[in-house]
């Protein structure tokens, strides 16, 4: 099964925080971004679940998720990405 | 000895612990606390109008601890740090009320998301609540309506001044499966 690619984690990071495309790095942190707070949190998770279709629910590391580079991390070690 | 059956009332729980925070039922000594949070400039906006005296938060947590139909929690760490408030109050069949939910300026954002699964678990596992009605969102508090609405809660009014929300068991239980990194299991109780 081909896993997903970084730049659609990202891509669907950045519509849950509702940027512009392209905004987001692989290094961007939540302090660094106006729309990721608890709220921006909530949709990022919502979104992922989505993506990874329930995969990441039981991962608990991603609660304290507050970095993209942190998000990606957790996912290659999980293989999902 | 629990003698809590499942009942479709609001029962003050000494405590109901979550995964990194911990509910506590409010006592007097917390009336400073709780002040500090309600007179805080930025959240007190969004908040009912509280008056800046600690002896008249006194008196309504003791007025508070005769009352049988709501229950008010400190949002405590798991080492007791306090972060915030948050009260379960008008009971209405098998559906139930939450609000007066304040955080800190510096608590984590999984504080957040954390203390609102805690609240549907303590209020569907142990107090058997079916639904939550009328979560009034002062119009203008826009990152409360997305947060109401990214958990799964619909819009079914508006006041003058409030969006009204409310949310089913089936949608309390969709959200809290895709957020069992922040509360994997039910919520559990010390009465």
């Amino acid at each position: 099964m081909s896993k997903i690619p970084h730049s659609e984690v990202i891509a669907a990071v950045e519509k849950a925080l509702e940027m512009k495309p392209g905004l987001l790095g692989e290094n961007t942190r939540a302090e660094e971004v106006d729309m990721w707070d608890s709220v921006g949190q909530l949709s990022i998770l919502v979104a992922l679940d989505k993506l990874f279709d329930g995969k990441i629910a039981h991962i608990n590391e991603m609660a304290e998720a507050d970095s993209m580079s942190k998000i990606l991390n957790i996912l290659k070690r999980h293989a999902l990405i | 000895m629990n003698t809590h059956n499942k009942s479709r009332a609001i029962l003050k729980a000494r405590k109901v612990v979550g995964r990194t925070l911990i509910f506590r039922n409010v006592e007097v000594a917390d009336a400073a606390f709780i002040l500090s949070l309600r007179t805080n400039i930025k959240k007190s906006k969004f908040l009912m109008p509280v008056s800046p005296e600690l002896d008249r938060q006194v008196a309504w947590i003791e007025d508070y601890e005769h009352k049988t139909d709501q229950a008010y929690f400190i949002i405590e760490t798991n080492a007791g740090t306090p972060l915030g408030a948050v009260r379960l109050y008008d009971a209405a069949g098998d559906s139930f009320c939450w609000g007066s939910w304040v955080l800190k300026d510096g608590a984590p954002h999984s504080a957040a998301i954390e203390s609102a699964l805690m609240v549907y678990s303590y209020a569907t596992d142990h107090l058997g609540f079916r639904a939550a009605h009328q979560l009034n969102v002062c119009k203008g508090h826009e990152n409360m309506c997305r947060f109401h609405e990214s958990f799964g809660a619909e819009r079914v009014g508006e006041t003058e001044s409030f969006y009204v929300y409310q949310i089913s068991l089936e949608g309390i239980n969709a959200i809290r499966s895709k957020l069992k990194m922040y509360l994997a299991e039910n919520v559990t109780v010390e009465w």
